[in-house]
């Protein structure tokens, strides 16, 4: 039997509770547990609500679960803010002086005087987060050994007392535990299999991804949620021999990207959506000119400034067709941080082989999750790179030449006989400006006839999650993040008895034509969950595919919860019976 | 090009040759109260901006204007508009981080069309634009260089903490030499930032800023008179505020007197004002404050962990100290004409 454990931890930004939250993390990725995380970012920049939530389990998940298992509220606030969403059965952890909701269920309430316990007996209070650690540790049966393992390598470079004091505030958490709360809670910490796992998150990966795609020159601007990406590669790039530069706004990170792509290095940049409006002119110039590029979208509350520490899907439009004109580009949309690690490759092969732009759409909340990688997942294929000219050749080059492929051959600037013309003007063959319709209509058909090769490319075939049941009448299709509670609702169904499937493609331009319409063929109700108010998935596939869909989408800033679309799912599933019964008759 | 001319006074400067008479010192006004930012703000302790907004926009509210603020995006507009505004009645629009200098010449617009309508009186308001360093070096200068260029009347504010400190401390075009930030960590190879930081009167005044000032909340009064000469004289004006950032420079939340006086004494951060005379194409410089005793760079340095790396490293303190001296000799004719042994002020540091 699978054995999962939903924690979260809330309180004020600043108290170290994220702290918590990835040091059990850690602890369980070392022990060989799948981890998926969720926390919330205040928008103010020094304190703040914030919270962590961690889901353990012993099986494979990939949504950070619904209802709270265990509760840590360190202040009233949290404890107000966060109650609601506590299993009725669950557990809480508070601050002793916190009043609670009146309610008749029968939930466990631990109550302990950290702020008392950190300030008055340890002389520190930021010593407090650790203290609850202790205490949360002993209540959950979590081995103390891995946990001061795991603090004596975090200050493995401070000094020796800062580790103690450390180690003391832990002891002081766990006995209280055992001396005044009775020792262990009824929640038990699932038990690892012992491989090691991978823990990193959606950002992180993607950096990860990018370094070992080969990626050479990154441009970009701070924009939260994408900063880390960044930042990650300020660190690291430089040592691998690349090279980070901050622009001063996105247009210059993209064009910048540009000139680094046309001069022969695999560049990239990340952004959020404000950063994706600017840079859409130069989409349309990477369109044109044939330019290999991968661009990151860690989409968030929108339109505008909006909310830059929320999370939402609502750049899908904007991906597949911001910029004027008739400007083709790959969009991919990784579903877990793994996929935000092996896609990140696949835009870099897709942008070199097909020199175009592939934009990459995740989300805050994905960005910013903690989750554990199968550690198979982070090797890469060969990377692979664009189709290059060993000019005079064939007497003279030709940059845009009109091929059977499409894809015209490559010659770096400062190639010898290789010299030629690149610009975002319609051009002929030879990159001189021409704007008489054969050429125009010539060239447009080029540039798109390289998304129709993308989407029969072996690279891009069996990308799409399935899951649930093929016989199933009922049908999701979602993208990115919302794979995962949708993974979640599909199950949760079926334990109702009703079977569904579903299907995630994680390529949105150019879809999995054969795919879906497969998907199609096999269900009676589409419904398409998806994290903006339009209905942006939905309305795409209605307009591809003319397919009847029913959308429903969430615009709070946080993921859907698998309850909500198994709600949709009941709604679809009453209206089929309501048809057999107009079709065959009530019976009786 | 311009010619420069220097005001031999040193200090706190009420006159202005573009105005026909003096501005009021803040305590000729009287009691009158006046809120500049409302209660509510989550600025982090010890922040330096939030002070900075507050003494500009009661100095502007002192002479009776309505301010009509563009504020760009940044850690002042998060703080000031987070559940509440904190812009009592100040009108306010929030814009694009790239748009602060567009916005104003958006105000500026309107306000002569509907003027010329005879809907309003100009003289009744004042056309702010506040954004941070990130909005106006990076993203926001083309749209700030243009508003300058196109002459128009209204005060532009930076408020430089020099980094992105609300998306996470990345460096920005006015992040000093040396620091280290999220996106020039100080690492083994590459010791923070390696670039030496813009700065914006220069760049304003080659634009064709009116006037062009730099201040500090920690010297009010001055910070106070120059937004008022600001709103007096005709044409594009722009100040830059000294904003301490305790979470970005990784300094203490008290040491925000500390921190100024160090960057003033050390020369870090000069208060000077410069006015232009357009028929003469003149610049006259005015120095507003004398530094009191010699202080050299690593001191400044030494109250701020964001350099604490470099401080390490005697050949990038000496840099650091070489650009803080370039930049003083500026005012080299004026500390002579004053008879100021170079000693005294601390120059030959």
């Amino acid at each position: 039997m699978r054995h999962d454990l939903v924690i979260r931890v809330a309180g004020e930004s600043g108290e170290g509770i994220i702290t918590i939250g990835e040091t059990i993390a850690r602890i369980a990725a070392r022990e060989g547990l799948s981890i998926v995380t969720f926390r919330t970012f205040p928008a103010e920049i020094k304190g703040g609500a914030c919270m962590i939530q961690v889901r353990v389990s012993d099986g494979k998940i990939s949504y950070h679960g619904e209802k709270i298992d265990f509760l840590v509220c360190l202040n009233q606030d949290a404890l107000n803010e966060n109650y609601g969403d506590l299993h009725e059965l669950g557990a809480l952890l508070c601050e002793a002086e916190c009043d609670l909701p009146e309610e008749k269920s029968p939930r466990t309430v631990y109550r302990v005087p950290f702020e008392r316990i950190a300030v008055r007996e340890i002389g520190s209070r930021i010593s407090k987060n650790i203290v609850v650690l202790g205490t949360l540790s002993q209540l959950l049966d979590i081995p103390v050994k891995s946990i001061e393992a795991f603090l004596a390598e975090k200050f493995a470079k401070k000094s020796k007392a800062i580790l103690d004091h450390n180690i003391d505030a832990l002891q002081r958490g766990i006995r209280f535990a055992r001396e005044k709360l009775g020792g262990t809670s009824g929640f038990k910490y699932p038990s690892g299999k012992g491989d090691r796992r991978l823990l990193m998150t959606g950002n992180e990966a993607i950096a990860l991804g990018a370094a070992g795609a080969g990626l050479k020159t990154f441009f970009g601007y701070p924009i939260t949620p994408a900063s880390e990406i960044m930042e990650w590669l300020a660190v690291h790039l430089p040592k691998m021999g690349g090279k980070v530069l901050q622009t001063e706004d996105e247009i210059s990170a993209i064009c910048a990207v540009a000139g680094a792509s046309w001069a022969g290095a695999k560049a990239m940049t990340s952004t959020s959506g404000p950063g994706l409006s600017l840079m859409s002119e130069t989409l349309g110039l990477l369109s044109m000119a044939e330019i290999p590029a991968v661009i990151v979208d860690s989409q968030r509350g929108g339109p505008s400034t909006g909310m830059p520490t929320k999370t939402e899907q609502s750049d899908l439009l904007l991906a597949l067709y911001g910029s004027h004109g008739d400007s083709p580009r790959a969009v991919l949309a990784p579903t877990s941080v793994g996929d935000c690690f092996q896609l990140t490759g696949l835009a870099f092969d897709l942008a070199e082989k097909y020199q175009l732009p592939v934009i990459m759409l995740v989300d805050q909340a994905l960005s910013a999750r903690l989750e554990t990688v199968d550690p198979e997942l982070v090797k890469q294929p060969p990377a692979v790179t664009r189709l290059s000219v060993q000019p005079g050749a064939d007497g003279g080059y030709v940059r845009y030449r009109l091929n059977e492929s499409g894809i015209s051959p490559v010659a770096l600037p400062g190639t010898a006989g290789g010299e030629h013309m690149v610009t975002g003007m319609e051009h002929d063959e030879l990159g001189n400006f021409a704007c008489d319709e054969e050429t125009h209509t010539a060239m447009t058909v080029k540039r798109y006839r390289k998304l129709q090769m993308i989407g029969n490319d072996p690279l891009t075939r069996g990308l799409s999650l399935h899951f649930g049941d093929e016989k199933a009448e009922i049908g999701i299709v979602t993208w990115g993040s919302t794979a995962g509670p949708a993974e979640d609702a599909v199950r949760l169904a079926a334990s109702m008895g009703i079977a569904v499937q579903a299907i995630v493609p994680k390529i949105l331009n150019p879809l999995p034509h054969e795919e879906l319409k497969r998907f199609f063929a096999r269900v009676k109700h589409i419904i398409v969950p998806e994290l903006n108010f339009t209905g942006q998935l939905a309305s795409l596939l209605r307009s591809t595919y003319r397919v009847p869909t029913i959308s429903l989408t969430k615009i709070k800033g946080v993921p859907l919860e698998p309850s909500e679309i198994v709600d949709k799912i009941i709604e679809a599933q009453e209206s089929l019976s309501v048809r057999s019964e107009k079709r065959y008759g009530r019976a009786g | 090009m311009f010619n420069i001319l220097y005001n031999r006074d040193i200090g706190i400067n009420l006159h202005s040759f573009l105005l026909p008479e003096p501005v009021k010192d803040v305590g000729e006004y009287g009691a009158i109260p006046t809120t500049g930012l409302t209660s509510g703000h989550q600025g982090c302790t010890g922040c330096g901006m939030v002070t900075g907004t507050n003494q500009a926009l009661r100095a502007l509210k002192l002479m009776g204007k309505h301010v009509v603020a563009s504020i760009g995006t940044g850690c002042n507009e998060v703080i000031t508009t987070q559940n509440t505004s904190c812009w009592g009645e100040t009108s306010v629009d929030h814009n694009n981080f790239p748009n602060t200098g567009a916005t104003l010449s958006g105000n500026i617009a309107a306000l002569k069309a509907l003027s010329r309508a005879g809907a309003v009186s100009p003289e009744r308001f004042v056309n702010l634009g506040i954004a941070g360093d990130g909005g106006t070096y990076d993203i926001g200068l083309q749209a700030l260089l243009a508003w300058i260029a196109r002459g128009e009347d209204g005060i532009y504010i930076c408020l430089n903490n020099q980094a992105y400190m609300n998306t996470g401390i990345q460096g920005s075009g006015a992040t000093p030499y040396g620091a280290n930030t999220s996106t020039t960590p100080f690492g083994k190879v590459v010791h923070g930032n390696q670039r030496s930081p813009q700065y914006l009167p220069d760049l304003a005044l080659a634009a064709g800023a009116s006037y062009v000032a730099t201040a500090c909340p920690l010297h009010h009064r001055d910070l106070m008179i120059k937004v008022q000469k600001a709103a007096a004289i005709e044409g594009p004006c722009v100040i830059e505020l000294y904003s301490v950032c305790p979470e970005g420079w990784k300094s203490e939340t008290d040491v925000f007197h500390e921190i100024t006086e160090l960057a003033l004494d050390s020369r870090f951060w000069v208060l000077y004002e410069g006015e232009r005379d357009r028929a003469g194409n003149n610049v006259l410089f005015t120095l507003n404050y004398l530094p009191k005793r010699p202080v050299s760079a690593l001191e400044y340095l030494n109250l701020q962990e964001r350099f604490s790396g470099m401080r390490q490293l005697g050949d990038m303190v000496e840099h650091a100290q070489a650009l803080v001296d370039a930049r003083w000799s500026f005012w080299k004719p004026v500390l002579e004409a004053n008879g100021l042994e170079r000693k005294e002020v601390g120059y030959e540091a």
